[in-house]
This record gives C-alpha cells, sequence and structure tokens, in this order.
C-alpha cells in the first residue's frame, strides 16, 4: 500500500483520528524538508513514523509541536486547527514530548526536571506512576540530570512527559545512542503505557518499533510514502530495503 | 586602622551597588541571552525616581524617612515598568537577532539618558537623604556614613531573595532550565515570552533599586549615572561568570574592594586594577569565577 495522503490506514478504523496532518510543507531556513506530509494518527494506538536519516522524521515531530512551524498545509489535534499555535498552546492541548536528544535540563535535579514538567493543576498521583515505571528516578531525584547515565536521561525525558496526563505523546527516537540493555527497559516502560495513552513514534530500531508500534507510516524525502500496520511493514523486507535502508536496525 | 576600615566598608558598599546592577544584568542575560545596555539607563531612573518622590514628600535639602521608603517602592517600580515595555515594545521581535538587541538596548539607553537631561536638565542634582542615613555610625574608630551601611544590607537582601527565587519558585526553575535550552522549556509546555517579559522587569527592577542605592551612596545623580557605572556592572558580571547570581556577587566585592583600595593609596590605579583582573580572569578563566561550563 502507497500513500501520499491522508487515507485509508489502519487507524481510520480505530476511530478519528487524535492527529492529522494534511498535505504539510516545512522549510528550515531555504530548505525544504517536508514537501506535502499527509497521515493521521488514530486514539489509543502507536504510530510509527518510519524512515532513513534525513527524511524528515524529527521535522515532521517538530511541526506538529510549532518548534519548525510549517508553512503550508493543515495539522489538527482532536479536530482543532493547531499549524499557527505557539509550541507551549499546543503542549498544554495535551501533547508530552520526548525530544531525540532527550534534552533534560542538566543543572537541574531530576526532581526538578519533574517539577518543571508538571502543568500546574496535574494530578499529583502521576508522579508515583512515573515511579513506579522507572523506580530509579525515585532513589535519584536530588541527583544532577547532567550527571546521570544516557538511559537515565532518556527515563527523565520520557517521565516528564509522562508527569501530565496526555491526549498524545509524541517521542523522538527513545533508542537513539543507548545501550542494547536499556532499550529493552525503555521499550518495556513504553509498552507499559501503550494502550492508556495515543503515541506517535519516530524509532529506526525496527524491534522496537515492531515491539509497540500498531500502526506505521514510512517517510522518504519529505513525503509519506506509505502507510499501514506495522507488522506489515515488518514483514516486507522488500518495503524496508526501498525506504528504510541500512538505517533501519533490527 | 580606621582608614583601613572606613576604605573596607566603603568598597563593600560600591560592591553592593554594583551587585544591584549586575544582578538584573546576569539575570536577563542567564535567561535570555541579551546583554541589556539599556540597564544602566533603567539605573538612571531609578535614581531620578528616587530624587522626585523623596523631593515630593519632603521639599528640601534634607530628604524625610517616609519619602525614601517611598522612593524604596517607587524606584524599582520605575525601573520595571521600563524594562517591560523595552522587552514587549522592541526586544521581543529581535530575539534571534543579537547585533540587532546590541543596537537596540545601546540606542534606548541613550536615548533614555538624553531625556533625563531634558526633562531634568544635565547638570548634577544633590540627593536628599534622611538625616539618619546620611549621618555617621563608628565602627572600630571608622566614621562609616550609615547608607554605606544599608546598601550592603540591601544587596544582601536581594542576593538572598534571588537565590531562593531561582531555587525555590517556578520562575526561577523557568530561569534555570531557559538558560540551558529554552526551546525545552517551550516543548514542556511554559510560555517563554512571558517568563522573559517577567525576568526582564525584574531585573529592571534590580536596576532601579541599585539607582536609588546609587544615589545615596554618591549623595547626588545626574543622567550618566547609570552609564558610568554600567561600565563596571557589565565587567562584575563577565568576572562572575555569565549567568551566576553568586558569580556576580563575589566578582563585585572584589572589584568593589581592588577599585576602592587602588584609589586610596596610589589615587590613580583604582580603575586599572579592575581592568587588570577582567584582563587576567579573561586569559586564565574565560568563564568566569563561578561561571558554567559551555
Amino acid at each position: 500500500m502507497t500513500a501520499t495522503a491522508a487515507g485509508p490506514s489502519a487507524s481510520a478504523v480505530a476511530g478519528e483520528p487524535i492527529l492529522r496532518l494534511t498535505d504539510v510543507h516545512t522549510f528550515i531556513g531555504e530548505s525544504h524538508i517536508l514537501q506535502g506530509v499527509s497521515f493521521t494518527v488514530a486514539p489509543g494506538r502507536v504510530t510509527v513514523l518510519l524512515g532513513r536519516n534525513g527524511a524528515g522524521k524529527t521535522t515532521t515531530l517538530r511541526s506538529i509541536l510549532g518548534l519548525a512551524p510549517a508553512a503550508r498545509g493543515a495539522i489538527a489535534l482532536d479536530g482543532r486547527d493547531i499549524t499557527r499555535e505557539r509550541p507551549h498552546r499546543i503542549i498544554r492541548r495535551g501533547v508530552g514530548y520526548v525530544p531525540e536528544d532527550r534534552d533534560v535540563f542538566g543543572g537541574l535535579t531530576v526532581a526538578e526536571n519533574l517539577r518543571l514538567a508538571q502543568r500546574p493543576g496535574a494530578p499529583r498521583e502521576r508522579l508515583a506512576l512515573v515511579h513506579d515505571l522507572f523506580p530509579d528516578l525515585a532513589r535519584r531525584a536530588a541527583q544532577r540530570a547532567g550527571s546521570l547515565s544516557g538511559g537515565q536521561q532518556q527515563m527523565v525525558a520520557i517521565a516528564r512527559a509522562l508527569i501530565n496526563e496526555n491526549r498524545l505523546l509524541v517521542i523522538d527516537e527513545p533508542s537513539k545512542g543507548l545501550a542494547p540493555v536499556v532499550v529493552t527497559q525503555v521499550t518495556e516502560a513504553l509498552a507499559a503505557i501503550k494502550g492508556t495513552t495515543t503515541i506517535l513514534l519516530v524509532e529506526q530500531n525496527l524491534a522496537m518499533a515492531r515491539a509497540l508500534g500498531d500502526d506505521a507510516a514510512i517517510i522518504d524525502d519529505g513525503r509519506v510514502v506509505h502507510t499501514g500496520p506495522m507488522a506489515a511493514i515488518a514483514a516486507d523486507e522488500a518495503l524496508q530495503a526501498r525506504y528504510l535502508g541500512a538505517g533501519a536496525r533490527n | 586602622m580606621s582608614t583601613f576600615i572606613l576604605i573596607a566598608l566603603t568598597g563593600l558598599a560600591l560592591a553592593a551597588m554594583y551587585f544591584l546592577l549586575a544582578a538584573g544584568l546576569s539575570l536577563i542575560f542567564g535567561l535570555m541571552d541579551v546583554l541589556n545596555f539599556a540597564h544602566g539607563a533603567f539605573f538612571t531612573w531609578g535614581a531620578y525616581a528616587a530624587w522626585w518622590t523623596i523631593g515630593q514628600v519632603s521639599p528640601g535639602a534634607r530628604g524625610s524617612t517616609g519619602g525614601f521608603l517611598l522612593a524604596l517602592l517607587v524606584a524599582p517600580l520605575v525601573g520595571a515598568a521600563l524594562a517591560a515595555a523595552v522587552e514587549v515594545g522592541l526586544l521581543r521581535r529581535l530575539y534571534a537577532r543579537p547585533i540587532y538587541q546590541v543596537l537596540v538596548t545601546l540606542g534606548v539607553g541613550l536615548a533614555l539618558s538624553q531625556l533625563t537631561s531634558v526633562i531634568w536638565r544635565p547638570d548634577a542634582r544633590p540627593f536628599p537623604q534622611p538625616a539618619w542615613l546620611a549621618a555617621t555610625s563608628t565602627v572600630l574608630g571608622a566614621r562609616v556614613p550609615n547608607n554605606r551601611f544599608l546598601l550592603i544590607g540591601a544587596a544582601v537582601v536581594v542576593l538572598a531573595g534571588m537565590l531562593l527565587f531561582l531555587r525555590k519558585t517556578r520562575y526561577g526553575l523557568v530561569v534555570r532550565a531557559g538558560a540551558e535550552n529554552r526551546e525545552m522549556v517551550q516543548a514542556l509546555g511554559i510560555d517563554v515570552d512571558r517568563a522573559f517579559t517577567v525576568v526582564f522587569a525584574l531585573g529592571g527592577a534590580l536596576a532601579g533599586l541599585g539607582g536609588l542605592f546609587g544615589a545615596a551612596y554618591f549623595g547626588a545623580i545626574d543622567p550618566h549615572l547609570g552609564s558610568v557605572n554600567l561600565i563596571f556592572a557589565f565587567i562584575v558580571v563577565v568576572i562572575g561568570g555569565l549567568g551566576s547570581i553568586g558569580g556576580s556577587a563575589l566578582a563585585a566585592v572584589i572589584i568593589g574592594l581592588a577599585q576602592q583600595f587602588g584609589n586610596y593609596y596610589t589615587t590613580w590605579a583604582g580603575d586599572f586594577v579592575v581592568v587588570l583582573l577582567l584582563a587576567v580572569v579573561l586569559l586564565v578563566r574565560p568563564r568566569g569565577l563561578l561561571g558554567a561550563k559551555h
């Protein structure tokens, strides 16, 4: 199945999409990075964005969040147009973001990172949930985040997104730069929250993508070239060879 | 001994004034990466606002305590209002253009200083102080003006308040996090623009307060009061470490004492020693005494 517009996919049968991108074009400086990205994310499911390095996956996420505003096209969250909204307003609509390079605040403690992320009015029990998921963070609450290992920093980054009750989690390459044993831990943590919230995941690690993903969209040269069930893409080696190449990790 | 005590306490009072000016600069640079050359004008306007307020409450050469206390409110409010207006009206559009920021803040600083000349004439004016503030107290034989002690006390209170603000409040967290990664702060749902305005206004308030105490320290005000002291405040910020409030406090003490002792013992070396210290720090420890590694 090949699609360049938001068309029938596994997400379409799961209800009205929580997120819809329609013909999104985004420029970084003079470079035309996204050249008409369209896809949908169904509620309660995990949608994986796949593609080679430089295909436009991270820019897609940043456009959704308003960090790299779309020049043309439309992005709708729960049916509301958010294309021109400022990032903090989009986030406050119930979006949690885990960036590609984790971007924890190294000079702040683990507890301060979480306190900063917790929006006013967020239920206090979310902290307990986060500590259940990542017990290490409770033990290291007073430690500066900059002194943590890469895996622990990833846990802080994910915990920051989970500390609020979000409608949508946007997670960019959570396995990047992590040791295999830590990737397993992160995969298990994300699997534990799967089904409780909607997730849009960028991931080059096919094993993680296969373990977590329900639906998938493949981006190539700034366009969505294929959408379908994750299981079908995981089984299609020809498709992987064509669009994911050596960048995909098993 | 009494001379040493007098010079040391005068140096500490000068340090306190530099710190009040430098703390706002450092805070603004820490979060916003803005070198605010208009900061000296906020200091000057704080001084004039205090002078005007005291004059309105108690006309004459000697100010009243009530007038001085009212000026303690008015001077920081004027500094905060000017700073907020500059941030919202001009700087907000220029965050991606550092050179434009420098030019605009420099221009605003010159214009605001010139405006004080136009409104209140360019010549220096004596600053009226309550009798108890202008009087002296004896410390180990040295007769030290009381305004020196008040200035030192104010700086200590501001330092403690800023450390509490940065460590214990949500805005403090935003400032510390924003200094590291502004975009990620936005990506946590925090309105960085509003945080910028609050921080800029807070910096302006500190400059305004510094203006009041600076006027008391020098005993007179003129339109260039802020711009002259801004140079030393920038040196304090650089020596202390950009964005470090504790560093600014430490550097202010070093600069204030070095300048006073230098001027007393040589009559010419005060400013030279300050510049020499700046050169040594830039060569040996470019990030400043307590500045973060980048």
